[in-house]
C-alpha cells in the first residue's frame, strides 16, 4: 500500500476531467496557437487539426508519465511523522497513502481503492468531491457510524508538490482531528455549570425569599424569625459546604497526577471517622462495626484526603442505609492487581434499601443524585463519591460498588499498600543499609588514614613533653647528650641527619638526574623499560641491605682505600684539610651520606624519570626540529617544563634520607659530637632513637628520645609536605 | 671553534655525562648485589631454614626469624589491606569531589614516605608501652601501618582508572552503589589490587626500624605474638653489628633471602601489573 502507480483510475467523473485539462491549460493554449497559425499559414486545416491533437497528447503524455512511475514513501514517510490521522487521495479519490493512526477511524481502509469504500458518510464523502472539483480546502465535522460518540474534524486539502515533476495531478490530503475528548469536556463544563448554578441557586433563592419575608411580613413575629433564620443558617451551611467541596474536588484534580509520598495507617484513620460520625450514628440508631487485622495496614498516601473518602463512604452508608441499622466496615489486605506488592481493601457495607442497578455507573459523577429530595435533606451537596473518585485516583485506588435492591450496598475501596509492605522494600531497605554501611566503612577507613597522621603527632608531642619542657628550646641547640647527667641536646643528631642527608642529596641528585635523562632522551626504545624497571626494582630493596652492605664492604674499602687519598690530598687546602680530616675510621658522617646516595639514587632517578616523562612530546620534537642538540633540548626543553616535578622529586628523596634509620645506622659510628670532619664518627636522630631506645632508663631519657623522633617527624613533614604539593603541581598541569 | 662544532661537544659532553651516571649508578647496584650474593650464598644451607637462630659461637639456622616475618607480615597485610582498599574506595568513588578526599588523600602520601622509625615509635607508645612488654602483635601493627598508605594509593588510582561507563552501566541496571562497587569495579581492579598488596608485602618485608621497638627479637621459636617475636630484618640487625663470625654469616644470608623475596615479589606485581595493561 505503499506505493502508488499513478494512472489507476477506474471511475472518473466529468469533474475530473475538467479538473485534468485545467492542469494543462498552458499546453492546450500553446497547441492552440501551434493549430492557428498552422491553418493561418495556409496549410491544409485538417493537418492544423491533426497537428494540434498530437500536440496535445504529447504534452499530455510528457505530464503524465512521469507521475506512472513515481512512488509515494516519500509522501508516506511524512504522513507516518504526523501525530493525527492522514489520508493521502490522488485527484480521483483512491487512496494513495495513509498513516496507521488512521486505523483507529477507519480500520478497513486499503491503497488504490475509492476512499468512500471505507469512509462513507454523506458529509465526507461530499466534502471530499467539492475539494476535487474546486481545488479548494474543505472542512466537515464528522462522525463515524459504528461509534458515534467519536466525533472527528475532517481537512480535505488539495496539494500539489511543487518539488514534484511538473504536470503531476493534485494531491488531496485529508487530516482528521479528534474532537471526541473536546466535545465531552464541552458537554461536561455545560453539565457542571447547569448543575452547580442549580445547586447553589436553590439554597440562595431560599435566603433571598426568606429576607424578603423577614423584612416585610414577618418583621414583627419573633416564632417565625426564629424558624426562618434556623432554616436560612442551614441553607447557609448548605451552599458553605458545596463551595467547600466544589473548592477540594478541583484541588484534588490538580494534583491527581502527583503521587502522594507520605505513608498513611489505615486503622487510625478509620477510627477517627468512626468517632467523628458517631453522632450521626447514634442519632440514627446505626450501629457500626469495625473488622481490622491487628498488625497495622500502611498505605501511601495523604491522611487528610484518605479521611475525606471514608467520611464520605461512612456518612452515605449512615444516611443512605440507616435503615439497615447496622454499618459493617472491614480492613483487609488482598494480593494487588499488579504483580508487586498486596493492597488494602476496605469495604463499607450497609443494610438498606440498596441502588438500583442503572445508577451505579453514574454514582460518581458530580451532582448525581439516585434520590434528589433525600440527598437534599440529608445535606448532600452531591460531590461527595465524585471527590472519593479523583482522591482514589490519585492514590492509585479504586472504588467498586455493588448494590443488591433491599439487601444493602456495599462500597469497596482498594489501595496500594505503602512500600514498607512490600516483600520487595525488604530486599531495598537491605540493599540501602548495606549502602550505607558500606559507604559509612570506607568513610570510617579514610578516617583512620586521616586519625592515624594525627595519632602520630598527638602520641609524639604527649611522649616528647616532658623532655621539651625540662629542656625547652635549648633541646634543639643543645650539643651535650649525657644520659648519666640527664642532658639531653639534640643538637649533634640534627647535625647529622641534615649533613647525611645533604651529602647524600649531592651525589644523588646529579646522577640520579643523568640516569633519568639517558633514560627519556638517549636510551633506546627497546631498552628504556628493562633499564626502568631495573631501576624500581632497586628503589624496593630494603634499606637494611643497604645498611649491612655499607658496614661490611664499603667502609672497610673506604678505611683503607679512599679516606687515607683524601686526607692527604686535601691536607694543605684550608677549607678542605677541616672537611677531611683525622683518622680513617671507616664508619661516620661521609660513609654513612655515601650510603644514602646509593640508596635513594633509585627514587630520584625513577621518579623524575616519570616527571621528564610527563613533557609533551611535540615540545621535543620542535625543538629538535629546529635543530637543537640532545642537550639543548634536555635543558631548555625538558628541564624547564618539568622543574617543578624535579625540585618534587629530589624534595621526596630528601625525605627518604632525612627518615633513613637502617642504612645510616650500621655506618654512621653513633658518637654524640659534632665534629668539623666528614671523615668522623657522627649521629643521626634516626640512628640515636634506633641504637638507644631498647636501652634508655628513665622518663626524660626515653622523653628525650621521643622528642628527637617529633623533631625527625617535623622535619620530614614538611619537606614531603612540599615535595607532594609540587608533584601534584606538575601532575595537574600535565593533565590539562 | 666554530659555533656548530662547540654545541656538538656539549651535547657529547652532556651525554657522556649521562652515560657515565646510568653505568655508575648500575655499578652500585651491582657491587651490592655482588656482595649479597658472594657473602650470602656460602651460607645458605638447608639448616638455614630448619635450625634456630644459634647463641654466640654455634652454628645455627634462621627458621624461627623466617616465621615470625611470615606470621607478622601476614598479620600486618591482613590488618592493613582492607583498610586501605576501603579508604582507597572512599577516595575514588565516594569522596572524589568531596573536601575531605583532598585531605586524606594529601595526608596518605605523607604516611607513605614518613620514616618508619616514628611509625615504630607511635606504636610503642599505643600499645608496647600501655601493654609493658614488646609482642608480635605490635610488630604486626606497626608493619600495618606501612601497609595502609600504600595499598590506599594503589587503590585509588586503580579505581580511577575504571571506565565511568561501567559504573555507569551497572547503575542503569539499578544496582546499588555499594554493590556496583564490589561487584564490578573491584573486579575490574583485581589484578591490579593484587599488585598493590604484593608491593606492600615487598616493602614491609624489608622494614626493619619499626620492629625495633614494637616486636623486638626472640632467640626461640615462638608462635604466640603476644610475645616478643623474631624477625628475619631484626636477626640480621643483630647479628650484623654483632663480632661473631657465625652471627655475621647467618646476617648475610638473611640479607640474601630477603632481597630475593623483596625481588622476586616487586617481579610478580610488576608481570601482573604489565599482563593486565597487555591484556
Amino acid at each position: 500500500m505503499t506505493f502508488w502507480r499513478g494512472g489507476g483510475a477506474k471511475a472518473i467523473g466529468p469533474a475530473v476531467w475538467a479538473h485534468r485539462l485545467w492542469g494543462i491549460r498552458w499546453a492546450i493554449a500553446a497547441a492552440l496557437i501551434i493549430a492557428i497559425l498552422l491553418i493561418w499559414s495556409g496549410l491544409s486545416p485538417l493537418l492544423g487539426v491533426l497537428g494540434f491533437v498530437i500536440f496535445a497528447i504529447a504534452l499530455l503524455a510528457s505530464r503524465t508519465a512521469p507521475a506512472e512511475s513515481t512512488d509515494w514513501s516519500q509522501l508516506q514517510t511524512i504522513i507516518d511523522a504526523l501525530p493525527d490521522p492522514v489520508v493521502a487521495l490522488n485527484s480521483a479519490g483512491i487512496v494513495v497513502a495513509f498513516n496507521e493512526k488512521t486505523r483507529t477511524i477507519a480500520p478497513a481502509l486499503r491503497a488504490q481503492l475509492p476512499v468512500s469504500v471505507t469512509l462513507g458518510a454523506p458529509v465526507f464523502v461530499e466534502a471530499v468531491e467539492r475539494a476535487i472539483s474546486t481545488g479548494k480546502a474543505q472542512r466537515a465535522e464528522f462522525s463515524e457510524t459504528m461509534r458515534a460518540d467519536d466525533c472527528y474534524d475532517v481537512h480535505v486539502i488539495p496539494v500539489s508538490l511543487s518539488a514534484g515533476p511538473p504536470g503531476r495531478s493534485p494531491l488531496l490530503l485529508l487530516t482528521f482531528h479528534d474532537l471526541t475528548t473536546h466535545r465531552r469536556i464541552e458537554q461536561m463544563r455545560a453539565d457542571f455549570v447547569a448543575n452547580a448554578s442549580h445547586e447553589l441557586r436553590t439554597p440562595l433563592a431560599a435566603l433571598s425569599g426568606f429576607i424578603d419575608t423577614l423584612q416585610g411580613p414577618a418583621r414583627n413575629d419573633p416564632d417565625a424569625r426564629e424558624r426562618f433564620l434556623s432554616i436560612m443558617q442551614s441553607q447557609a451551611r448548605r451552599m458553605a459546604r458545596l463551595i467547600d467541596d466544589l473548592l477540594s474536588l478541583s484541588r484534588i484534580e490538580l494534583s491527581e497526577h502527583i503521587n502522594p509520598d507520605t505513608q498513611a495507617e489505615l486503622g487510625p484513620i478509620i477510627r477517627q471517622v468512626i468517632d467523628a460520625l458517631q453522632t450521626v450514628a447514634q442519632e440514627r440508631g446505626v450501629e457500626v462495626t469495625v473488622a481490622a487485622p491487628a498488625e497495622p495496614l500502611f498505605v501511601r498516601g495523604d491522611r487528610d484526603e484518605l479521611i475525606r473518602v471514608f467520611e464520605n463512604l461512612v456518612e452515605n452508608a449512615l444516611k443512605y442505609g440507616a435503615s439497615g441499622k447496622r454499618v459493617d466496615i472491614s480492613l483487609q489486605t488482598v494480593p494487588g492487581q499488579d504483580a508487586d506488592g498486596g493492597e488494602a481493601q476496605i469495604s463499607v457495607r450497609d443494610y438498606g434499601p440498596g441502588i438500583a442497578p442503572e445508577h451505579l455507573p453514574r454514582l460518581t459523577e458530580r451532582f448525581y443524585r439516585v434520590d434528589v429530595g433525600l440527598s437534599r435533606a440529608e445535606g448532600g451537596t452531591g460531590l461527595g463519591l465524585a471527590l472519593v473518585k479523583h482522591i482514589l485516583n490519585r492514590h492509585r485506588g479504586r472504588l467498586t460498588i455493588e448494590s443488591t435492591i433491599g439487601a444493602g450496598s456495599t462500597f469497596t475501596v482498594n489501595l496500594p499498600l505503602a512500600a514498607s509492605q512490600n516483600p520487595d522494600a525488604k530486599v531495598l531497605r537491605r540493599l540501602r543499609a548495606g549502602d550505607t554501611a558500606f559507604r559509612v566503612l570506607t568513610l570510617a577507613a579514610a578516617g583512620t588514614v586521616l586519625a592515624l597522621l594525627g595519632g602520630v603527632m598527638v602520641v609524639l608531642l604527649a611522649g616528647a613533653m616532658p623532655a621539651l619542657r625540662t629542656f625547652g628550646w635549648g633541646f634543639l641547640v643543645g650539643e651535650s647528650w649525657n644520659p648519666v647527667t640527664e642532658q639531653f641536646g639534640a643538637l649533634a643528631p640534627i647535625y647529622g641527619t641534615l649533613v647525611t642527608s645533604l651529602i647524600a642529596m649531592a651525589i644523588a641528585v646529579p646522577i640520579g638526574l643523568g640516569i633519568a635523562m639517558f633514560l627519556s632522551e638517549i636510551c633506546p626504545l627497546w631498552l628504556r623499560r628493562p633499564v626502568g624497571i631495573i631501576i624500581e626494582l632497586l628503589a624496593g630493596i630494603p634499606s637494611i641491605i643497604y645498611g649491612i652492605w655499607g658496614l661490611f664492604v664499603l667502609s672497610p674499602f673506604l678505611q683503607s682505600t679512599v679516606q687515607p687519598v683524601l686526607i692527604d690530598a686535601f691536607s694543605d687546602v684550608p677549607v678542605l684539610a677541616n672537611l677531611f680530616a683525622g683518622p680513617p675510621y671507616g664508619i661516620g658522617i661521609l660513609t654513612a651520606g655515601l650510603v644514602l646516595a646509593i640508596m635513594v639514587l633509585p627514587l630520584v632517578a625513577s621518579v623524575s624519570r616519570d616527571v621528564f616523562q610527563l613533557v609533551p612530546p611535540v615540545l621535543k620534537e620542535a625543538a629538535y626540529g629546529l635543530g637543537a642538540t640532545t642537550w639543548e633540548v634536555f635543558c631548555h626543553v625538558v628541564v624547564p617544563y618539568a622543574r617543578v616535578g624535579v625540585v618534587g622529586a629530589v624534595l621526596l628523596a630528601l625525605g627518604r634520607a632525612l627518615g633513613e634509620t637502617m642504612a645510616v645506622t650500621f655506618v654512621i659510628g653513633n658518637a654524640h659530637r659534632i665534629s668539623s670532619s666528614l671523615l668522623a664518627p657522627g649521629t643521626t636522630i634516626s640512628a640515636t632513637i634506633a641504637n638507644e631506645f631498647t636501652e634508655a632508663v628513665g622518663d626524660l631519657y626515653t622523653s628525650a628520645l621521643i622528642a628527637l623522633a617529633l623533631v625527625l617527624f617535623m622535619i620530614t613533614f614538611i619537606v614531603l609536605a612540599a615535595a607532594r604539593l609540587l608533584l601534584l603541581r606538575i601532575e595537574r598541569q600535565a593533565g590539562h | 671553534m666554530s659555533r656548530y662544532s662547540s654545541r656538538r661537544l656539549r651535547n657529547q659532553i652532556a651525554i657522556g655525562l649521562s652515560l657515565a651516571s646510568m653505568v655508575f649508578g648500575l655499578a652500585w647496584v651491582a657491587l651490592i648485589l655482588g656482595a649479597l650474593i658472594w657473602q650470602g650464598v656460602g651460607g645458605l644451607s638447608l639448616r638455614v631454614f630448619t635450625e634456630m637462630t644459634p647463641p654466640p659461637g654455634a652454628q645455627g639456622g634462621l627458621a624461627n626469624a623466617i616465621v615470625g616475618s611470615l606470621l607478622m607480615t601476614t598479620l600486618a597485610v591482613a590488618i592493613g589491606t582492607p583498610l586501605g582498599i576501603l579508604a582507597g574506595t572512599y577516595l575514588a568513588e565516594y569522596g572524589r569531589y568531596g573536601r575531605l578526599a583532598p585531605v586524606v588523600r594529601f595526608l596518605n602520601d605523607i604516611l607513605l614516605s614518613a620514616p618508619s622509625i616514628v611509625i615504630g615509635l607511635f606504636v610503642y607508645e599505643l600499645v608496647v608501652a600501655p601493654v609493658g612488654h614488646f609482642s608480635g602483635y605490635a610488630g604486626a601493627l606497626a608493619l600495618s601501618l606501612i601497609v595502609i598508605p600504600i595499598v590506599v594509593r594503589t587503590t585509588e588510582d586503580m579505581l580511577l582508572l575504571v571506565p565511568k561507563e561501567l559504573r555507569e552501566a551497572a547503575a542503569a541496571l539499578g544496582t546499588p552503589r555499594s554493590v556496583v562497587i564490589r561487584r564490578i569495579v573491584y573486579r575490574a581492579v583485581r589484578a591490579a589490587m593484587l599488585t598493590g598488596v604484593l608491593l606492600a608485602i615487598a616493602r614491609i618485608s624489608g622494614e626493619t626500624a619499626p620492629l625495633l621497638f614494637t616486636a623486638l627479637n626472640n632467640q626461640f621459636f615462638n608462635l604466640d605474638l603476644s610475645q616478643p617475636t623474631p624477625s628475619l630484618q631484626m636477626v640480621i640487625f643483630q647479628f650484623a653489628l654483632s663480632p661473631y663470625k657465625e652471627w655475621q654469616q647467618l646476617a648475610w644470608t638473611g640479607a640474601l633471602i630477603i632481597t630475593l623475596a623483596v625481588l622476586a615479589l616487586s617481579i610478580a606485581a610488576r608481570a601482573l601489573a604489565g599482563a593486565r595493561k597487555s591484556a
